[in-house]
C-alpha cells in the first residue's frame, strides 16, 4: 500500500509544480510582454522628408521637417503634410529643437527624401549629413538625397503636388521612377551616396528639383542633375544631358531617344528605349588610359515626323545607324562638356579602371583629377529597332 | 539514468550553428572591406588543422567529454587546473556573446531598454535549454536550422536586384598583412571556439566519425558564412567597413517591390535563435566544468548559478559597442591558449598515453 500511495502523492506534487509554473508564465506575459518603453503613434510624428537650410551665423542649420498629419480624420479629409522647421547648432541639435514646438518626438524611420537647399550643398560638406543619418538607427539607408534649385529647400516640400498631399513621399516616387520613363536625372539612396563619397575614382551626382507654376498652384519637378566635386555641390547637368550621362554609366532604363532622321536639322524621329545595356573597358596607350564606352540600346520606334517603313529593312538599319552616329555624338559632347567645366569624374571611370586594373589605379590615383580632364572616351554606340508598336509607318 | 545522446546530424547542426552564433552579428567586417570574404576563407583553412586536432582527442576518447579526458590524462588533481582554464574561458566566451546580443539589440531596435532585462531573459532562455541536457539542445538546433538556412537563402534571393557584383572587385584588393590579420581573426572567432564542442563530446555516439563531423559541419558552416558575405559585400560596398552589423543593415535595402520591405527582423531572428544555441553550449560546458572543478556531479544543479555569474561578467565586461568592437581585435591573442595550447597539449600526452597504453597491451 505505502508506494503506491507515495507515487499519488508525487503525482499531486507533480501536478501542483506544473500548476505554479502555469502561474508563474502568466505572470511573465503580463509582465514581459509588450515594450519596454511603450511609444504609441499618437506620441511620435512621422516625418516624411527633410529640407536643409543655411540658418542663422549662431544656429547654422536650420533644417524643415514634413511631417504626416494623422491628428485629422483621416478616413473623411485624407493624409496632410504639415510644415515644421527649427534651427540648430548642429543637424542633430535643430531636430531636438523641434521638439520644442510639437508634442510627439519626430520619427525619422519613414523619412524618404532630405532635400538640399543648393546654398548649404555648395558651402558644406555633404559627408558630414550622411554621417549623421547613417549613425542614427531611425533612418533608412534607403532614402533619398534631392538637391533645391529654389532659394530655400523648405520651399520644396512646403507644396503639395498634383497626385498627393505630401511632397517628400510623391518627389521620392518621381524620382525613382525617372530613368524608366523620361530619363533626365540620376539618383541614389543614402548608402550608395555614402560609397560614392569615400570611394576613389567617381564623384556624385543627385537629383535636382524646382518648382513650377501650374495654374494656380505651385508643384515641384525635375530638373536635371546636381553634380558634385569630392563633398561640394559645383554645377548642374541639364536633362537632356542627365540622359546621356546615364547612358554612359549604364541607369537607363526606359525614356525617349529623339534624333534628325536625316543626321542634320531638328529631331523628327523619337525611339522609346526599352532596354541598355553600357559596358566599360580600359585600355592603355602611350602611357595613358583611354576608356572605352560600348552601349547596346533595344528601342521601339514610337513616333516619327517623316515617313519611315518599319518593313524595310534598308531604312530600319539606315535609322538605326544614324541614331547610333547621334547617340554617340552626344554623349562624347557631355562627356567632354563635364571634363572641360566641372572636372568630376561623374562617370566612375577611375573606378572602373581601380575594379579593372588596380595596379594602373595605384599610379593615377593621386593626380587623378588632372588625368581625367584630358582622358580620352570613345564610345561605340549600337541600336536595335525592335519594333514599331502597332503600325507599319 | 542512461548517458544522454546525440546523433551525428543534431551535432552537426550544433556546429554549425555556433560557428554562425554571434559571429554573423559582429564578424565579419574587418578591415578587410570588400576581401572579408577571402579572410573567410584562409581563416577556415587555418582552422582546419585545429579541428583536425580537436577530432583526434575525441577519436582517442570516444564518448567522454574534455574534462573527463583531462582528468584521464592529468590525474584527478593535477587535471584541476586545465579545467579551471577551461571553464573561465567557457564562462567568459559565454559573456561575451550575451553582450554582442544585448549590444545589438540596444543599437538597432531598442535603445531605451536597459540591456540588463535583455540579458536576463536571454539567460533564462538558455538556462531552460542547458538544464534541459544536450539532447534537448541537439534537437533544438535540429529544428532551428532550416529556419536559418531559409532566411539566409531568402535574403540572398531578394536580394539579388540590388547586388553589385563588381563590388567584390578588384580581388585581394588590400595587403597581405591586413588579409592575414583579418585571417587570424576568423579562425579565432568563430572556428577555433568550437573546441568547447569538446566539452560536450562525451554526448557524440562512438559510431560518428569525429573528423567528419567536425570538418563537415566546419565547412558547412564556413560555406553559409562565406554566403552571408558576399550578400552583405554586394549590397553594401564600401559601406561594410564602417557598419557594426552589416547583415542587418544589408537585409534593410531589400525591398521587393512596394510592399514587401523593412525585413530586417528576420535577420535579427537569425541572430537570436543562433546566438541561444552558443550562449547555451558554453554555458553547459561552463557549469560542467565549474561542477568537476569542485567535484560536483553533473553540472546541472549549479546552471542557474553560473548563469547568473555570467549576467554578472556581461554587465561590467564593456563600456559601450566600441569598447566591444575593440575587443575583437585583442581577443583571438586571448584566446589562443584555449584554442590551441590546451587542446594541442591535451592531444599530444593522449597520443603518448595511448601509445604506450597499446604497448603495455602488446608486451603482455
Amino acid at each position: 500500500m505505502e508506494p503506491q500511495q507515495n507515487t499519488l502523492e508525487c503525482k499531486g506534487q507533480k501536478l501542483m509544480k506544473k500548476k505554479a509554473a502555469a502561474c508563474i508564465l502568466i505572470l511573465l506575459i503580463l509582465f514581459f510582454g509588450g515594450c519596454w518603453n511603450y511609444r504609441g503613434l499618437d506620441e511620435m510624428s512621422i516625418v516624411s522628408g527633410l529640407a536643409i537650410d543655411k540658418g542663422t551665423e549662431e544656429n547654422p542649420y536650420r533644417v524643415s521637417y514634413q511631417i504626416i498629419d494623422l491628428m485629422g480624420n483621416v478616413d473623411v479629409e485624407g493624409i496632410n503634410g504639415k510644415l515644421l522647421e527649427s534651427d540648430g547648432k548642429t543637424l542633430f541639435d535643430a531636430c531636438r529643437n523641434a521638439k520644442k514646438s510639437i508634442v510627439g518626438k519626430l520619427y525619422f524611420g519613414h523619412t524618404q527624401v532630405v532635400v538640399i537647399s543648393e546654398q548649404m550643398a555648395r558651402e558644406n560638406d555633404l559627408l558630414n549629413t550622411v554621417n549623421w543619418l547613417l549613425h542614427d538607427s531611425e533612418p533608412r539607408e534607403t532614402l533619398k538625397f534631392v538637391i533645391s534649385r529654389e532659394e530655400n529647400a523648405k520651399d520644396i516640400l512646403a507644396n503639395e503636388t498634383l497626385t498627393g498631399p505630401i511632397a517628400a513621399l510623391e518627389i521620392s516616387k518621381y524620382i525613382e521612377e525617372d530613368n524608366k520613363i523620361t530619363a533626365s536625372t540620376s539618383y541614389k539612396q543614402l548608402y550608395e551616396v555614402y560609397n560614392t563619397l569615400i570611394e576613389s575614382g567617381c564623384e556624385l551626382t543627385l537629383p535636382a528639383i524646382r518648382n513650377i507654376r501650374d495654374k494656380d498652384r505651385t508643384i515641384p519637378q525635375i530638373c536635371g542633375t546636381a553634380v558634385f566635386k569630392g563633398q561640394r555641390l559645383i554645377g548642374y547637368l541639364t536633362p537632356d544631358e542627365s540622359k546621356y550621362y546615364l547612358f554612359a554609366v549604364g541607369e537607363i532604363n526606359g525614356g525617349l531617344f529623339t534624333f534628325p532622321a536625316d543626321g542634320s536639322g531638328p529631331d523628327d524621329i523619337t525611339l522609346e528605349i526599352s532596354a541598355n545595356r553600357t559596358s566599360r573597358s580600359v585600355s592603355y596607350e602611350n602611357g595613358k588610359p583611354v576608356i572605352l564606352i560600348k552601349t547596346e540600346t533595344d528601342a521601339f520606334l514610337a513616333e516619327n515626323n517623316v515617313p519611315v517603313d518599319a518593313t524595310d529593312k534598308r531604312q530600319v538599319d539606315e535609322l538605326e545607324k544614324t541614331a547610333a552616329k547621334t547617340l554617340a555624338q552626344r554623349m562624347v559632347q557631355t562627356i567632354q562638356y563635364v571634363q572641360t567645366k566641372f572636372g568630376s569624374d561623374i562617370f566612375g571611370f577611375g573606378k572602373t579602371i581601380h575594379k579593372t586594373e588596380p595596379a594602373l589605379w595605384d599610379k593615377f590615383e593621386k593626380d587623378w583629377d588632372s588625368i581625367f580632364a584630358a582622358l580620352e572616351v570613345r564610345v561605340s554606340v549600337r541600336i536595335n529597332i525592335v519594333n514599331s508598336g502597332l503600325t507599319r509607318q | 539514468m542512461p548517458k544522454e545522446m546525440i546523433s551525428a546530424r543534431q551535432a552537426f547542426c550544433i556546429i554549425a550553428i555556433f560557428i554562425w552564433g554571434s559571429s554573423v552579428v559582429i564578424g565579419g567586417n574587418s578591415e578587410a572591406g570588400h576581401d572579408a570574404w577571402i579572410t573567410l576563407v584562409f581563416g577556415f583553412a587555418l582552422a582546419v588543422p585545429m579541428l583536425l586536432v580537436y577530432a583526434r582527442i575525441m577519436r582517442l576518447y570516444p564518448e567522454k567529454n574534455l574534462f573527463d579526458i583531462m582528468e584521464a590524462i592529468l590525474g584527478k588533481a593535477g587535471a584541476k587546473i586545465l579545467i579551471a582554464f577551461v571553464s573561465f574561458y567557457a564562462l567568459h566566451l559565454c559573456a561575451i556573446v550575451l553582450c554582442n546580443f544585448s549590444e545589438f539589440i540596444e543599437v538597432v531596435a531598442m535603445p531605451e531598454t536597459p540591456q540588463l532585462p535583455l540579458m536576463i531573459i536571454m539567460m533564462a532562455v538558455t538556462s531552460y535549454l542547458a538544464i534541459s541536457g544536450v539532447e534537448t539542445l541537439g534537437r533544438w538546433a535540429v529544428v532551428t536550422m532550416p529556419v536559418i538556412i531559409f532566411v539566409v537563402l531568402f535574403t540572398v534571393i531578394a536580394a539579388l536586384n540590388y547586388m553589385d557584383f563588381t563590388n567584390i572587385l578588384p580581388l585581394m584588393g588590400h595587403d597581405l598583412p591586413v588579409i592575414a590579420g583579418g585571417s587570424f581573426k576568423l579562425f579565432s572567432f568563430p572556428f577555433a571556439e568550437l573546441v568547447l564542442f569538446l566539452g560536450v563530446a562525451d554526448a557524440v555516439k562512438k559510431q560518428t566519425s569525429p573528423y567528419k563531423l567536425l570538418l563537415g559541419a566546419g565547412a558547412f558552416g564556413a560555406l553559409v558564412m562565406l554566403i552571408v558575405m558576399l550578400r552583405n559585400v554586394e549590397l553594401l560596398g564600401s559601406m561594410i567597413f564602417v557598419e557594426y552589423f552589416s547583415s542587418y543593415i544589408a537585409a534593410r535595402i531589400i525591398s521587393v517591390g512596394d510592399f514587401f520591405a523593412r525585413i530586417e527582423g528576420s535577420i535579427s531572428m537569425n541572430f537570436v535563435i543562433s546566438g541561444i544555441t552558443k550562449i547555451t553550449l558554453c554555458l553547459f560546458v561552463a557549469a560542467r566544468g565549474i561542477s568537476y572543478l569542485f567535484g560536483f556531479s553533473g553540472g546541472r544543479r549549479i546552471t542557474v548559478a553560473v548563469a547568473a555569474l555570467t549576467l554578472a561578467l556581461a554587465v561590467t565586461l564593456y563600456g559601450s559597442v566600441g569598447e566591444m568592437f575593440s575587443f575583437i581585435n585583442v581577443y583571438p591573442y586571448y584566446a589562443m591558449p584555449f584554442e590551441v595550447f590546451i587542446p594541442v597539449v591535451i592531444w599530444l600526452m593522449a597520443e603518448i598515453k595511448t601509445a604506450r597504453q597499446k604497448k603495455l597491451a602488446a608486451g603482455r
